[in-house]
């Protein structure tokens, strides 16, 4: 018992921390300071880092009860990305601080939702079955949803939070509505489980039992589509990036894009890796194929014609989104005759990260720049930046170049990987895809060089004045520093992320892949699991259901 | 200093001296970051201490050089990014060697030279500087694929600041379009490299070299490659970037543009896009050919055509490295190393010019030629440098422009293309000679426009009285300018000194391709290929390197 808290220490924590905040944050008296139950949110998740730190030679994380390890799986994937979130959440963190005093939104709530938030997110990435992989999200995305339309006398961060409230409902309805389908048609919850069918459960041709997994996965995709920004269903973007608190878009645009990410790749991976998804005509690689294009076109055009900061970075977000729907791409692992599985390279796990530290300190500066109650991020409002506040130009420089993708920045290093990736498939079916990745980077140059464009070269509008805030300047400088120290020694860091991509294959699906190994630590958990025959017994039951009018 | 002298002379004397060139000016663009703001001639005396020492730096390199080898010399290798096949891979061949030095040669000249130019921001100016030029140097040194790509990619941001921050009245404009052009060419050079990287297993120049490509391949992959390369040079008709950078550029950032930057595509097409995809080059060597001849010929007449010196300065700029771009297609020991010393030629000539154009403009805050007139009488001293350069520019012999282009011409005409020299091919080898000719033309074309030029700024009465208070030029005006002069001479008169350097690396370069590329057009080879279009895949052509460690093998 105790051994299994440790193993979840990094949830415990943050939960801790959020409970905590909450209770000391009432008895705290109005318009006080709050800042100081940010240093301990932050240190709660440094806490967390030091415990995913602790867990990583222990992966996979072996539960001595089933309920646990039919919920959570901490592989090194989940870990790695878990470790991603904490980071997010500690820079977008640190920002807020003073951030929010001087956005007179000085709140303890505050922090005890963004621990709340990323407890989901923690539990999204690391989910095993498809009902924690809802809750979690639930989690996540009602904090987010009140994080929106946390300066609530404003009215852009009210429009915010019902914006993205509706639409967001609206995509977990899609999210259980696919879960149903494919529980329905499986009888199985847990993702091991539901591959195991696929492939070996014989699901009844005849009865459109097929057509109906089929359907789920489609919606599971939309769902998450929505919560990746993907174009087309990217529109709530913009207006929610600009409208709420920067230090939101911020964890929006890393934290909540990196959970989405990894549980999208677990289900996508895993759950759909069988060829009856993977190929064909509305195969989940066609749509994730067509999802990267729109997004990536549908982003970068759109980017061109903001004049405003936190637009500019909501588009090149959706942009982000496609370059990453890239790396699912990658070339599928080798496997045995049954079953084939998609494999992670490290293309995701160290783009997202990449891309988490590049938008944190991007975020970062626009909230910087929203001194004395400044909520606008447009042009003038940032012109001229290097006279006055040489650093956070610099800073808003590095993380723009990294978004940019160019070299002696991570995020340079992360299309490498990820394109390199994609191009190492032996087919090379997606040479066309990487093509247009590169001439959407060439487009996106023009709107990023604005950025630097408007900060160091156009003379100021006004005095332009900043949150002076130690803490918002830790955050900027670890953020601009891990940015360009991943783009030049990035080798460590990608080993870890290479071995979190691969994980995901072999302990997900223990045993069923000739050429990985065996995972003995997962056995447990696929011992408790209905058998093949059982499944299909299951199935039947399920078929007749579906079949009875 | 003394006690590390011999190591540093001998290649590859244990001492990582490549590393050292790279990385000195970086540390000290850190150091100036830690000064403060306001004490401007502390940065502008520190930048330029820090690239003296580059230069002094540099110097082993030539006097440690082995002459007789093809290879790289103090050659370096450490592991890097192990995870993607990149090493810190460092070398120098007879190709690099004086690209280097010239660089390291300029930069301190260029900090002196814009003290009086640069007065804003001079902090953040001179830690561009020195962050482009260890970019600079790191692009000619590196031997790895990857590393090489970083480089090349990090010159941009100093020179799109360089020009954005300190340019003229037009530079948002003139530094968008730049940084846009030279980025659409590398990001697609990034997909030929990771090509290139899955071929070869690793980044390294060598590896590289030894993987065998399909024709079809080396086509696309050259296609990557060349037009990140030509767009750099420009080569017609990428060009229209240059006259823009250079024009709304600071004294500073031209000098870097012409002098250094623009010999990186040509260098490129050197080092890479000639030796890695042969028969591409074979098949696109014609196209070069007219494209070049057509930049020589038009960039001479647009130049003709301007009013702005320093525009037209930049025209003859497009007009001379269609020059070296001939003598690359041309393929021969003559005109290669003419081609090479023609990149350090330009680098000084127009450097020079482009420094004298700034130190005129300030005193008279324009640069139109209408504005001025009868300067010879007022600044005799500044004519005379003027002149000096201005007939190098043109290849007057005893300087030494004369060198370069007679080598480049006199190479292409007495061998032609390697592609066409076979025998009965139609009109080819007919319109070789007539490019030549038309090339030749350029030459003439240049001393019209230079000279005409020169006659309307300081011949003729004069006509603005403000230009009667021109002051002639100062003590550290002449020193930035002395040592140019003295090169210009140095090498129009002794060209041996620096083609010598050159001879073995020429040609191995030359031997391993120039078979390859001249059976481009091979009557035989065509017909093989129009039957194997019908029945098998590509003929692989073997690099020449390669079928020889199979037959030692």
């Amino acid at each position: 018992m105790l051994l299994e808290l440790l193993q979840i220490s990094p949830l415990l924590i943050v939960t801790f921390v959020g409970l905590l905040t909450m209770l000391v944050g009432a008895f705290a008296p109005a318009g006080s300071f709050k800042g100081w139950l940010g240093y301990l949110t932050g240190f709660g998740f440094l806490a967390a880092l030091v415990a995913i730190w602790w867990l990583w030679d222990r992966t996979p994380v072996a539960f001595e009860s089933p309920w646990l390890s039919n919920a959570l799986r901490f592989d090194a994937f989940g870990l790695a990305l878990m470790a991603v979130i904490a980071v997010g959440g500690l820079l977008t963190t640190l920002t807020a601080i003073h951030y929010l005093p001087a956005q007179r939104s000085d709140h303890a709530e505050y922090y005890s939702l963004v621990s709340f938030s990323v407890l989901g997110m923690m539990c999204l990435v690391t989910a095993n079955d498809l009902l924690t992989l809802f809750i979690a999200l639930e989690v996540m995305s009602i904090a987010v949803y009140i994080l929106a339309g946390f300066k609530r006398q404003s009215p852009y961060a009210i429009e915010a939070a019902m914006k993205y409230f509706i639409l967001g409902s609206f995509a977990s309805a899609l999210l259980l509505l696919g879960i149903a389908f494919v529980w329905g048609v499986t009888g199985a919850i847990t993702l091991p489980d539901i591959a195991r069918v696929f492939a070996f459960g014989n699901v009844e041709e005849g009865l459109g039992l097929e057509g109906v997994a089929h359907l789920g996965m489609v919606l599971i995709l939309g769902a998450f589509a929505f919560k990746i920004a993907a174009a087309p269903f990217h529109m709530w973007t913009p207006d929610v990036y600009e409208g709420a608190p920067a230090s939101v878009s911020g964890l929006m645009a890393v934290a909540v894009k990196t959970a989405a990410f990894g549980a999208l790749a677990r289900v996508l991976l895993t759950c759909f890796g069988d060829d009856q998804f993977r190929e064909g005509a509305a195969s989940w690689e066609t749509l994730v194929a067509i999802l990267a294009v729109v997004s990536m076109f549908g982003g970068n055009l759109m980017a061109l014609a903001q004049k405003n900061l936190k637009r500019v970075l909501a588009y090149s977000a959706i942009a982000h989104t496609g370059y990453i729907l890239i790396a699912l791409l990658a070339a599928p692992a080798v496997a045995d005759g049954t079953l084939t599985l998609n494999a992670l390279g490290a293309g995701l796990v160290f783009y997202l990260l990449a891309y988490t530290l590049a938008n944190a300190a991007a975020f970062g500066v626009a909230a910087a720049i929203g001194a004395n109650d400044n909520e606008d991020a447009s042009d003038p409002s940032y012109s001229g930046l290097a006279y006055r506040h040489p650093a956070l130009a610099v800073v808003l420089t590095i993380s723009v170049l990294s978004l940019l993708g160019i070299p002696v920045t991570a995020g340079f290093i992360g299309k490498l990987t990820i394109f390199s990736e994609v191009l190492q498939s032996p087919t090379g079916d997606y040479l066309w895809l990487v093509i247009l990745a590169v001439i959407n980077s060439i487009i996106s140059a023009y709107y990023y060089l604005r950025i630097i464009v408007v900060a160091f070269m156009k003379p100021e509008v006004q005095p332009v004045e900043t949150v002076t805030s130690r803490p918002l300047g830790w955050s900027l400088g670890l953020a601009a520093a891990l940015t360009v120290i991943l783009g030049l020694i990035p080798s460590s860091t990608l080993e870890v992320a290479h071995e979190a991509g691969r994980s995901l294959v072999h302990s997900t699906t223990p045993g069923l892949i000739g050429a990985a190994p065996v995972d003995k630590a997962a056995l447990p958990s696929s011992a408790a699991a209905p058998r093949p025959v059982e499944a299909e017994t299951a199935l039947k039951d399920a078929a007749q259901e579906v079949a009875r009018p | 200093m003394e006690a590390l002298a011999p190591t540093l002379a001998t290649p590859g004397g244990g001492i990582a001296l490549l590393t050292i060139l790279v990385v000195t000016p970086l540390l000290g663009a850190l150091l100036l970051a830690f000064i403060p703001g306001d004490q401007k001639t502390a940065h502008r005396g520190v930048s330029a201490a820090i690239s003296g020492l580059v230069f002094f730096l540099s110097l082993p390199l030539l006097t440690g050089f082995d002459a007789t080898e093809p290879g790289f010399q103090w050659v370096e290798a450490v592991p890097w990014i192990s995870a993607l096949g990149a090493d810190w891979r460092l070398g120098v061949d007879g190709i690099s060697l004086w690209i280097i030095l010239l660089t390291t040669f300029l930069t301190p000249l260029i900090l002196i030279g814009s003290t009086s130019a640069i007065t804003e921001r001079v902090r953040e100016f001179c830690i561009n500087m020195l962050i482009l030029e260890s970019a600079m140097i790191g692009t000619l040194v590196a031997t790895d694929l990857l590393l090489f790509y970083l480089f090349w990619e990090l010159m941009l941001i100093p020179m799109y600041l360089l020009i954005g921050i300190w340019g003229g009245k037009n530079r948002l404009y003139a530094t968008v379009k730049f940084f846009i052009y030279t980025v659409v060419g590398s990001l697609l050079m990034l997909v030929g490299v990771i090509y290139l990287r899955l071929q070869a297993g690793s980044f390294d120049y060598a590896d590289i070299l030894a993987i065998e490509l399909t024709a079809t391949e080396q086509m696309w992959l050259f296609g990557a490659f060349a037009l990140a390369f030509a767009i750099k040079v420009p080569l017609f008709p990428f060009h229209t970037w240059l006259p823009d950078a250079h024009t709304e550029a600071p004294t500073a950032g031209s000098v870097i543009l012409a002098g250094v930057l623009l010999k990186m595509g040509t260098y490129g097409f050197l080092r890479f896009a000639l030796p890695l995809f042969p028969v591409a080059m074979g098949e696109f060597s014609p196209l070069i050919l007219i494209l070049s001849v057509v930049g020589i010929v038009y960039g001479a007449l647009v130049a003709f055509a301007q009013q702005d010196i320093k525009k037209l300065v930049a025209y003859s700029s497009v007009s001379h490295l269609g020059f070296v771009m001939l003598g690359i297609v041309a393929l021969n020991q003559t005109a290669v190393e003419g081609a090479i010393l023609q990149m350090i030629n330009h680098g000084i000539s127009t450097g020079a010019l482009f420094l004298l154009v700034g130190i005129i403009y300030e005193r008279r805050h324009t640069r139109l030629i209408a504005h001025y007139g009868g300067l010879a009488a007022i600044t005799p001293v500044f004519t005379t440098l003027f002149l000096i350069v201005t007939l190098s520019s043109i290849g007057l012999p005893t300087t030494n422009g004369f060198i370069g282009e007679f080598m480049i011409l006199s190479g292409t005409f007495a061998e032609g293309l390697p592609v066409v020299r076979e025998l009965g091919l139609g009109s080819w080898p007919k319109l070789v000679v007539l490019m030549t000719v038309l090339a030749t033309t350029g030459v003439v074309l240049g001393a019209v426009y230079m000279l005409t030029m020169f006659r309307k700024v300081f011949f003729g009465p004069v006509t603005h009285e403000a230009n009667l208070e021109v002051k002639d030029m100062n003590g550290r005006e002449l020193l930035v300018l002395a040592p140019l002069i003295l090169l210009i001479f140095f090498i129009g008169l002794f060209p041996n000194f620096f083609l010598s350097k050159m001879h073995a690396s020429v040609a191995a370069l030359i031997d391993r391709t120039e078979p390859i590329v001249e059976q481009v057009r091979d009557r035989e080879r065509l017909e093989r290929r129009g039957m194997a279009a019908d029945a098998a895949p590509d003929i692989r052509v073997a690099p020449r390197r390669a079928v020889a460690d199979a037959q030692a093998r």
